[in-house]
């Protein structure tokens, strides 16, 4: 193999050398993620591309209901960050983690393992997100079976082998790239973890009943956590899954291949050190700059915001420490696709870092949160780092892998231009788009009213740049079809048997340890204090560590955790403080069903359910959203972007035939409107016996149901009545009562109006029998 | 009244000092660790992506 070095064929036996060991390379593993890659690289493109398609031609759903935009979105977002940047991260750290550790990875079996449980977890999500199975957490809305695979392939298989590999290491200093894989491992695992605590519906049912449940209800689950806890839970992961998912796997990837690439040792390793602890320490703080002017406290939104801030340090520290890593090759850069890829990957990184805490500063914030702006930070990010430096891996992979020359040189720099014009095409757009769409909704008339007032006018003037944006996607997919042709023939010539070059090395054991001598104080007249402060300073421990892993994870985890602890733990510490509002009752039974539908149904990717306390939005929506309002929202359904208009108090604000004219086709009602028809929900039935698990589960959770909990069916087919018989008198039609659009809306009507009815008169929050 | 308000009175706006404070300590460690770190140690250390195989020399 051209890159063993020294190595010789494992096929032939060599002559034993004395106290070294003998041990081979797993590449098969790594071409097994490569593919995999490039495969579902494929599928989340081209799920982007149809919904990008979808937004100027809403009937591109087929009227199917598994493929409108609410359902697909998460699947192409799933599919980007797990699938595609998933196998990537897989491919880096399975090549690169043998490599520096000089070791085979620690099971061929939990590899493999690894790979098929991954695999299999993508088809499952591709499969259930469709079929509007999901928890509504953004990144997170994977059902709790899928939730339980996870935690099994990543600590289990993939976390068991990557650190068993570290131990049997023959490398004693643990290189930088491994301390961020190592990040990586830990922090995801906890943040899945925690944001993932929930009660299984159906499970529940099945012990209560001891009959089998419906699929609907089999894979439904609540969460533990409710309201302003549940949404900083959620932006706690969901900031974090993009810090410790695509940006500290894909720092360490960088820290190995782009030095390979370019045949230069990183610029400054001193600066990588740096660089890891900055990051892992301030990026955890910083997720509630997602929910600024939201009912989340103020002092939380502040320190998300000045962490956010401080991140532009080890992000641009790192970022030119890649691009200086090239100082002496950059004429290599005019030839090899490798490091263009590379090059431009860091460029993207460093404008995404700085544009990132540029959007935390609340009065930016104002104008950017809920519009496009955001998807176009996104997709600098996915696309320009996580896209560009993957495909550079891959191109630098591929003749290494297949122990062949690359097919096409010519036609890997075609993919380079071609993605580089195509990342343009699609953000600059979107980037225009996003700043119009948050302008209008705040602009006010000479006479002090909003200057459109109709939601839709501020959607109609974003037709040219979504039309734009789609054919962005569509060339980015094209160079993603250079990169899979060009994969694909360089497997084709690969050699009838790969050679598997044996290499050698001594034992761990058997290798000095080169910290140097233990550090003394070099004070004269202090105290003892003062001398332990003296040796500490001089920071030999810190060298230990770097070749302890064990060590090296628990501070890892204790600066994840202090960080989390410090903003998790006031905010679940005030729970009680969370201002009741008197006349917050719980949903009734079938007002729970119609949100259960809505959340199937994908509506929070298109509508938020919070009014921020500025006046553009109380003049457009009402009142702004309180705190106690949401304190039986399980999941919260805050949402995190408006293509429609937000519904936190649409309730009483239409008819129910407008509601139920509007989902069976809203084009009828609103012609330049981009929602697609959901005919199907005046078709299918309320299961109304099943609402009682799920009633019964929320009052495990605390909801004060009191006797809805015993009479949930009964109580729900009694409402579901009664808004039958007002649609018939508003000029609907007959029959209703069981349709799930009745359920929704109830659901809808309810939304936002408690504050205007009159409190129980115990004056408690959700008092016994309250629904 | 808003949450914002109750979390003002409730005393817990030092979090956000202390999470400075703990970043800045470990922070300056951090940086003390690695401007301290020996050159020629740091040189070898940047160079492990180059060494696939391992070479006695570099030890």
């Amino acid at each position: 193999m051209a890159d063993a070095g020294g190595g010789t064929s494992a096929s032939e036996p060599a002559p034993a050398r004395p106290g070294l060991e003998r041990f081979v390379y797993d590449d098969a593993i790594v071409r097994m993620f490569a593919i995999a890659t490039i495969v579902w690289g494929l599928v989340a493109t081209l799920a982007g591309l149809v919904l990008a398609l979808q937004l100027v031609m809403p009937a591109l759903n087929l009227g199917i209901p598994y493929t409108t935009f609410g359902r697909l979105r998460p699947l192409h977002t799933n599919a980007a960050i797990f699938a595609f940047a998933g196998n990537a991260i897989f491919a880096a750290i399975y090549y690169s983690t043998q490599r520096l550790c000089k070791a085979r990875m620690f099971s061929d079996l939990l590899s493999r393992l690894h790979f098929w449980g991954w695999q299999l977890i993508i088809v499952s999500a591709a499969l259930t997100l469709p079929l509007g199975i999901t928890q509504s957490k953004e990144y997170a809305e994977l059902e709790w079976p899928i939730d339980l695979a996870i935690a099994v392939v990543w600590v289990g298989f993939f976390g068991v082998n990557f650190f068993g590999t570290l131990i049997k290491r023959r490398e004693r200093h643990m290189y930088v790239a491994l301390w961020f894989y190592i990040a990586t491992i830990v922090t995801v695992a906890i943040l899945h973890v925690f944001n993932n605590l929930w009660i299984p519906v159906g499970v529940t049912h099945w012990f209560r009943t001891g009959e089998m449940p419906s699929s609907e209800l089999l894979f439904k689950s609540y969460p533990v956590y409710a309201g302003v806890q549940d949404a900083f839970m959620q932006w706690w992961y969901g900031h974090n899954a993009v810090a410790f998912f695509l940006t500290t796997p894909f720092l360490g990837l960088m820290y190995y291949f782009l030095p390979k690439a370019a045949n230069r040792p990183v610029f400054s390793y001193r600066l990588s050190i740096v660089h890891f602890w900055s990051l892992v320490f301030i990026y955890i703080w910083a997720g509630p700059h997602h929910l600024h002017y939201t009912a989340l406290p103020a002092w939380a939104s502040s320190l998300g915001m000045l962490f956010s801030l401080m991140l532009w340090m080890p992000s641009w520290g790192g970022g030119i420490n890649g691009l200086l890593t090239l100082r002496g090759a950059w004429h290599k850069v005019t030839t090899d696709p490798v490091l263009k890829f590379f090059v431009v990957g860091i460029t993207f990184y460093m404008m995404a870092t700085f544009e990132g805490p540029m959007l935390s500063i609340k009065t930016v914030n104002a104008l950017s949160h809920y519009t496009d702006w955001t998807i176009a930070h996104v997709h600098s990010g996915a696309m320009g780092w996580n896209g560009f430096m993957t495909f550079g891996m891959l191109y630098w992979l591929a003749p290494k892998l297949f122990q062949t020359e690359l097919w096409s040189k010519k036609l890997a720099n075609a993919h380079f231009w071609t993605g580089t014009i195509a990342i343009l095409l699609y953000i600059i757009p979107i980037y225009t788009a996003g700043i119009t769409q948050g302008l209008m909704w705040r602009a006010f008339d000479a006479t002090g009213q909003l200057a459109f007032p109709d939601f839709v006018e501020t959607v109609t003037q974003l037709m040219p740049f979504y039309w734009m944006r789609a054919a962005g996607g569509l060339l980015f997919i094209l160079g993603f079809l250079m990169l899979a042709l060009n994969f694909y023939m360089t497997w084709a010539n690969r050699p009838k048997q790969y050679e598997e070059a044996e290499q050698w090395a001594p034992a761990l054991a058997s290798t000095p340890i080169d910290d140097g001598p233990s550090p003394r104080s070099r004070l004269r007249a202090n105290t003892e204090f003062g001398h332990k402060g003296d040796v500490f300073f001089q920071a030999h421990w810190h060298r230990r560590w770097e070749r302890l892993p064990l060590r090296f994870t628990v501070w890892v985890v204790i600066a994840v955790g202090v960080a989390s602890l410090f903003e998790i733990v006031p905010l679940f510490v005030i729970r009680s403080n969370v201002p009741s509002i008197a006349s917050v009752q719980p949903y009734t039974p079938l007002e729970l069903y119609g949100r259960d539908i809505y959340i199937a149904e994908g509506c929070y990717n298109c509508h938020s359910q919070m009014i921020r306390p500025i006046l553009a939005e109380t003049k457009r929506y009402g009142q702004y959203s309180m705190p106690g309002e949401f304190i039986y929202d399980r999941p919260f359904q805050w949402g995190s972007r408006r293509i429609g208009p937000d519904l936190a108090r649409v309730g009483g604000k239409q008819s129910h035939l407008w509601h139920l004219l509007h989902f069976e086709n809203p084009s009828e009602l609103v012609p330049q409107s981009i929602m697609p028809p959901y005919p199907w929900l005046l078709e299918r039935e309320i299961n109304f016996e099943e609402i009682e698990s799920r009633v019964r589960v929320m009052a495990m959770l605390g909801v004060p149901y009191g006797e809805a909990v015993v009479r949930a069916p009964e109580m729900a087919r009694e409402q579901a009545r009664q808004i039958a018989r007002e649609l018939v008198e508003q000029g609907g039609p007959d029959g209703m009562e069981r349709k799930q659009v009745i359920a929704l809306i109830a659901y809808l009507q309810r939304l936002g109006t408690d504050i205007n009815r009159d409190a129980p008169e115990n004056g408690e929050p959700g008092s016994e029998g309250a629904p | 009244m808003r949450l914002s308000d109750v979390v003002s009175g409730s005393g817990l706006a030092f979090w956000a000092e202390a999470g400075l404070v703990i970043f800045f300590v470990v922070f300056v460690a951090v940086t003390i660790r690695a401007l301290r770190q020996p050159r020629e140690s740091a040189r070898r250390h940047a160079s492990l992506p180059l060494e696939d195989t391992w070479r006695e020399e570099t030890r």
